[in-house]
């Protein structure tokens, strides 16, 4: 173990110290401007001395020699964990999150042991033990690992805290660095300060440089990183990475000649092929993103819409009933005895309220029904009445327009259904007044009979211009809205949607027979109540 | 002559209603806001109230409450007017007992007229 560590360490100190160099540099040249950046900047260069001092330390030169080559890894070493510390306060930020009293105790603490480091007090001589120079604590031993345990843990804390408090992209930042400080600082810790101070144990100390390549490259990553931070992207490039390293380091190893060629082919494959693969599972993440956000966005309106639309609607009710009162109030005759021509005008201002007021009735419900927020008054109704009743409604409409308007209603009705009253009322007024207005000459007949023993239907039959199949689909759905003869969009859309919603609630169907050409027949089905 | 206190805060609307009430033989009695309403109800006693449910100050569900918890409040009539029907204040309304919840946008005011005229005269 020891030899073999010992021998790959050169190779390894190399590689490492390289990848970190070029890690670092790239990071600065990335955004030299960001504190962040510099500061990681300083890491990156700091921890390349710190390696050269450590791998040098190991081999045995003369003992004073060895004793600087030692000093200078712990000095090296106390201007890692000060940066890391303010690395992590830092972090992704662009300026220092440290400031005045707090940035001012941290460098001069640092500082203050970098220079005790190269001193007596921390380690006051060497003694070559086994062909390798241990060193000899001097009588301030204590502050280096004292300062070393401190800064970790303080960098923990502030990694941990922030991470908590730290939500989205963020909070996958920190938990990479945390990630790649913990294992990195936990791993000296543990096989190196310890055993060496406490145990004069070096055995392990050849393995710090790939320590260290684990928080570089996690932090670089992170650092630069900003956009795509998603599990599958670090996995698919973790490995070509790794990969690409293997076949890499092993053009210096292999002797044959065709393996060596060989091993360079992969090489060159591996790297192809592996940026393609980067390449596309970066897309295929930043698709998934951007439809997250979209739909985000989407749900958004339309939640904004229907408020709008409610708060509208609300806002529209108090005048329509006034003027609702103060025209059937003069109906009424309560404004003294009015001409012919004077009730005749009044009628048909009432009717072109009742329909405003029913197409603001319809803007107000529709949400609150697909939400489940309407209150239904169920009870028995006799629907022939209700019918009835919405078919002298609109009489005169269709007088006006010279339709023939007709009602027929089949004997041995059984006519009770379970609804609430005013709805049902509102879906007939719907088809009969649908009928009239989409057919310009011919007839609008209206339909009741018993579709089976128990169940009743509707049927409001006109000899309009048809619906396509194609529009028939649409028909039903939400601010659809079809064409009239003269090409015109009518209505709001709404109608028929609510229409399907409440028949629907009742336990019934509601459905169209068209064809283009040839009329429509808009029917809708309800089970009838024959206890008495 | 029967007295009947409408508590309503759109003066568009309590006039209209005024207006035809009184054409109908009955005493009028107006509050703009729910705190004005019960304290008048409480003083003059009406024979019936209208009560509107969106209101500043006290809505009206809080006045019903209130009204409900006196002796006198207690039994007399109220027709609630809204223009909403929301499933949380017609459930309260029915809980604390009123003759009828009525979207206003729906009836005109001769219609009101009636109801009332038809509680009063004893129908339930």
């Amino acid at each position: 173990m020891q030899s073999l560590l010992s021998q790959l360490s050169l190779w390894i100190l190399i590689m490492v110290g390289v990848m970190n160099l070029v890690l670092t540099v790239f990071v600065y040249k990335f955004n030299h401007k960001s504190a962040t950046n510099r500061v990681f900047f300083l890491l990156g260069l700091a921890m390349t001395f710190w390696l050269a001092a450590m791998y040098f330390s190991l081999r045995t030169y003369t003992p004073q020699v060895n004793l600087w080559l030692i000093r200078f890894s712990i000095f090296f070493a106390t201007a890692l964990n000060g940066l890391f510390l303010m690395l992590s306060k830092t972090v992704p930020s662009e300026t220092l999150a440290l400031k005045g009293k707090k940035l001012g105790l941290l460098t001069l603490s640092t500082l203050g042991v970098m220079f005790l480091t190269l001193t007596n007090f921390i380690f006051s001589g060497v003694e070559v033990v086994n062909g390798i120079a241990s060193p000899i604590p001097g009588k301030a031993i204590i502050i280096f690992p004292l300062y070393i345990v401190i800064t970790t843990i303080l960098i923990m804390i502030t990694l941990w805290t922030r991470f908590r408090k730290a939500e989205g992209l963020l909070k996958r930042q920190l938990l990479m660095i945390l990630t790649g400080i913990t294992l990195m600082l936990g791993l000296i810790v543990v096989t190196i300060v310890i055993p060496v101070m406490v145990g004069r144990n070096s055995s392990f100390v050849p393995l710090f440089p790939v320590y260290t390549l684990i928080f570089t490259g996690m932090t670089g990553y992170t650092i630069i990183r900003h956009g795509l931070f998603s599990f599958k992207v670090i996995v698919a490039e973790a490995l070509v990475v790794v990969l690409w390293t293997i076949l890499f380091s092993r053009l210096f190893v292999l002797r044959d000649l065709s393996e060596l060629i060989l091993n360079g082919i992969i090489l060159i494959v591996v790297s192809i092929i592996g940026n393609f693969l980067i390449k596309s599972v970066r897309n295929e993440v930043a698709q998934r993103e951007l439809s997250e956000k979209l739909t985000k966005r989407l749900k958004e309106l339309d939640a904004q819409k229907d408020e709008f639309i409610s708060l509208a609607a609300h806002e529209l009710r108090a005048p329509m009933t006034a003027i609702k009162g103060y025209l059937s109030m003069m109906l009424d005759g309560d404004a003294g005895k009015l001409s012919n021509t004077a009730t005749e005008f009044l009628k048909e201002a009432v009717d072109g309220n009742d329909r405003l007021i029913r197409l603001v009735n319809n803007m107000l419900n529709v949400s609150r029904i697909e939400e489940g927020r309407m209150v239904y008054q169920m009870g028995m109704v006799d629907l022939k009445q209700v019918v009835k009743r919405v078919y002298n409604e609109f009489a005169v409409a269709a007088r006006d327009k010279g339709l023939k308007y007709e009602l027929a209603t089949s004997e041995g009705l059984f006519n009770i259904v379970y609804v609430d009253q005013d709805r049902i009322y509102e879906v007939v007024a719907n088809l009969i007044s649908n009928a009239i207005k989409y057919t310009d000459i011919g007839l609008v007949k209206v339909k009741l009979s018993m579709a089976s023993p128990h169940a009743i239907k509707l049927e409001v039959i006109d000899s309009g211009r048809g619906i396509s199949t194609e529009e028939q689909k649409k028909l039903f759905g939400k601010f659809v809205r079809a064409e009239s003869s003269a090409g015109k969009t009518l209505g709001t859309g709404l109608g028929l949607y609510i229409s399907k919603l409440l028949i629907e609630k009742f336990g019934g169907r509601i459905g169209v027979v068209s064809s283009p050409g040839k009329g429509s027949n808009f029917w809708f089905v309800l089970p009838v109540k024959r206890s008495l | 002559m029967n007295t009947v206190l409408i508590i309503e805060d759109d003066p568009l609307l309590t006039k209209m209603y005024k207006t035809k009430f009184q054409s109908e033989g009955f005493e009028i009695l107006t509050a703009e806001d729910g705190e004005v309403g019960l304290k008048s109800a409480q003083e003059a006693k009406p024979d019936f109230i209208i009560l509107d449910i969106m209101m500043p100050k006290l809505s009206g569900i809080d006045v019903l409450k209130r009204l409900r918890q006196g002796d006198w409040g207690a039994g007399v009539p109220v027709i609630v007017l809204s223009n909403l029907t929301e499933k949380k204040e017609m459930e309260e309304a029915r809980v604390l007992g009123v003759k009828e919840f009525l979207v206003k946008s729906n009836l005109t005011p001769k219609d009101i007229v009636e109801k009332v005229k038809g509680y009063l005269a004893g129908g339930d």
